[in-house]
């Protein structure tokens, strides 16, 4: 019987030719991808520069994703955790020492002698969910695929609840706000670009492909000399990572936020972005962000307001169903999501196992 | 601190979480479904009663209208989602789930609004008995002998029946069973079922409890399942009996032993204690060691 997703094929290794091909063509999109996009910014005048840094930072946050889900084929409902991290670490970090008294008067002494410039603040939110993602990972990471999703999901229970909680340096569930306003949709996608051309780097690496191997057949992988938490947690490790930055360009962006800015309504968009993409591919994350953004904005200015084609008012909720039903949807249709496991780049050697 | 009063209330909690435990246990067993909707089943039920409620049915009635509704849902579920994908890799069922679980939430929502609706509970759940050295409500009571009826309940079927060797084969092997004959799909469709009524008894005694339902309380009872079955051990019956049992004493446990500042971390705490159970023991307490490849 042929197995019902093909979604995972497993790849031979590239020839060190084949990975440098395959790192500058991704490099070329990204480049690309973001020139386009800071050109229509710039053509339309800045009109759309909310809704193209709210895109461009989701698509940062699916990429790294990707980079877990795709390589270990373990669903993550725990990323926003890394995310949330990366965001009160930036923002903490990038509130100005004079503000810092009347804004958060309860922090400990050492962390509010500090503070850093955008750039720095930022790599630290990604440090710290690095850093957090590596203490937990070792655990999380020996369970059995479907015991580590729900794993992950209990991570995403313990942040939310310690940052409701620990109201001296978060403000618990006060909103968080008087970070600085310092991105715009240009660094935001020239982050995309380096993130998107980590995340092929990362795939078509050993390390990579050792996960993938994982995914694969664990046994096989562990008989071939792979640990399967070593190869795991690098990919966990590397995703983590990507997602505190984005947590951190968030920060920034929206200069306001709560804990439950990064609780199951971030599950949810990030998950369906991956899936309907294709969870195995790099430029499936890009692509499902970007069909998933513009479809919940359509559905935002559709909501509670009367449509001219449809004659009715679209009750609140139907954005959300519909989000739903198009994730079981595409599992029975196509459940290798729109790009399957394409990327562009020369094509793998791979076996139809 | 009275320690059989942590015993009381650690078991009653306990028999829920056992029974929320195997709803998921059991499907997990044979298909490999991790259910994220499994809340959605219960939120479902309550929103049952509370209409068939304003519709004017007598308690009883409403109560077997409701079960059976939540049984059918589960089994439509099943039938329309879960067996197309039967096969499928753990995670896209599991994604599957999330997403039939999102929409239940918004089905909800659209239909409801979000604010909460009164389920309607008799007034003598809520009253309780003092017996001196320990306080026990009627609520508890019924909980734990629900918990056990549907304990026992279910060790006959699985043990003594046809259907329960026929559903053992189908966790076992599937191929092989299908080719002996067992007719896995209607295997499957019953575990559903059998599972929607699960759903249905933990509904009865959680919105006693709580009184309301709202769209977004199937968040708790998913919660609690997961953290009970990965205590236990996923997809055998024992693990999922130790787990909910584990899970009920830690927390009433918790309850009287913390103060208030540390028992706003209650569900961290539990976690750790999961994490650091799971380096130990990765398969959880009673699970079968997971087979690696399939």
């Amino acid at each position: 019987m042929k197995s019902m997703s093909p979604a995972f094929v497993i790849d031979y290794g590239l020839e060190p030719r084949g990975y440098v091909h395959m790192v500058a063509v991704s490099a070329v999109a990204a480049v690309a991808l973001t020139t386009l996009v800071i050109g229509f910014g710039w053509w339309t005048n800045g009109h759309y520069e909310t809704l193209l840094s709210s895109i461009g930072i989701i698509a940062v946050a699916v990429v790294g994703y990707q980079v877990f889900v795709g390589n270990t084929g373990i669903v993550s409902f725990g990323h926003p955790a890394f995310a949330a991290l990366g965001a009160y670490t930036t923002g903490i970090l990038a509130i100005p020492t004079e503000m810092k008294s009347a804004l958060l008067p309860n922090l400990p002494a050492w962390l509010s002698v500090i503070s850093v410039g955008p750039a720095a603040a930022t790599i630290a939110g990604g440090i710290v969910a690095l850093l957090f993602a590596l203490a937990v990972g070792s655990a999380v990471m020996r369970l059995s695929g479907a015991a580590a999703g729900i794993m992950t999901f209990g991570l995403l229970v313990i942040t939310n609840e310690v940052l409701r909680n620990a109201t001296n340096i978060t403000k618990g569930n006060q909103t968080f706000f008087g970070v600085p306003r310092s991105v715009d949709s240009t660094s935001i996608y020239m982050v995309l670009a380096l993130v998107i051309v980590f995340a092929i780097a990362f795939k078509y690496s050993n390390l990579g492909l050792r996960a993938r191997a994982v995914r694969e057949d664990p046994l096989a992988a562990e008989m071939s000399g792979i640990s399967i938490v070593g190869a795991r947690l690098w990919a966990w490790g590397a995703s983590a990572f990507v997602t505190g930055i984005a947590g951190g360009l968030l920060a920034q962006n929206l200069t306001s936020f709560s804990p439950n800015s990064f609780y199951m309504n971030l599950v949810v968009p990030i998950l369906l972005m991956s899936v309907l993409g294709g969870m195995n591919s790099v430029l499936g994350a890009v692509a499902g962000t970007a069909l998933i953004s513009l479809w919940q904005q359509f559905m935002r200015l559709a909501e509670g307001s009367e449509l001219p084609l449809v004659g009715f008012k679209i009750p609140i909720g139907i954005s959300d169903l519909t989000l739903g039903l198009a994730l079981v949807l595409i599992l029975l249709i196509r459940p290798g999501g729109v790009a399957g496991d394409f990327e562009l780049g020369p094509r793998p050697k791979r076996s139809e196992a | 601190m009275n320690i059989l009063q942590i015993l009381v209330d650690g078991l009653s909690a306990g028999s829920i979480y056992i029974l929320l435990a195997l709803g998921l246990s059991l499907v997990f067993s044979v298909m490999g479904l991790i259910n994220f909707a499994y809340g959605s089943l219960i939120v479902w039920a309550g929103y049952s009663a509370y209409v068939l409620t304003a519709l004017g049915l007598p308690y009883p009635v409403m109560l077997a209208v409701a079960t059976l509704t939540t049984v059918l849902l589960s089994v439509l579920i099943g039938r329309v989602v879960f067996l197309s994908l039967s096969g499928a890799p753990a995670s896209t069922l599991l994604l599957a789930s999330f997403g039939v679980a999102l929409a239940l939430q918004s089905l909800a929502v659209v239909t409801f609004g979000d604010v909460p609706r009164v389920v309607p509970t008799p007034a003598v759940m809520a009253t309780s008995i003092d017996l001196g050295f320990v306080r026990i409500s009627v609520l508890q009571v019924v909980a734990l002998l629900l918990g056990a009826l549907v304990l026992v309940a279910l060790d006959i079927l699985v043990n003594r029946t046809r259907f329960g060797f026929e559903m053992r084969a189908v966790a076992e092997d599937a191929t092989t069973a299908a080719l002996m004959g067992v007719r896995s799909n209607m295997v499957l469709l019953s575990v559903f079922a059998l599972t929607g009524l699960i759903a249905a008894a933990v509904a009865f005694i959680w919105f006693a409890q709580v009184g309301t339902v709202s769209p977004r309380a199937d968040f708790n009872p998913t919660l609690k399942a997961f953290v009970a079955v990965v205590l236990g051990g996923l997809g055998t019956i024992r693990g999922a009996v130790l787990g909910g049992l584990a899970l009920g004493l830690l927390e009433s446990s918790m309850a009287s032993l913390l103060d208030n500042d540390w028992l706003a971390y209650q569900q961290s705490i539990a976690f750790i204690i999961i994490i650091i159970l799971l380096i130990l023991r990765p398969q959880g307490i009673a699970g079968k060691i997971v087979q690696v490849s399939k």
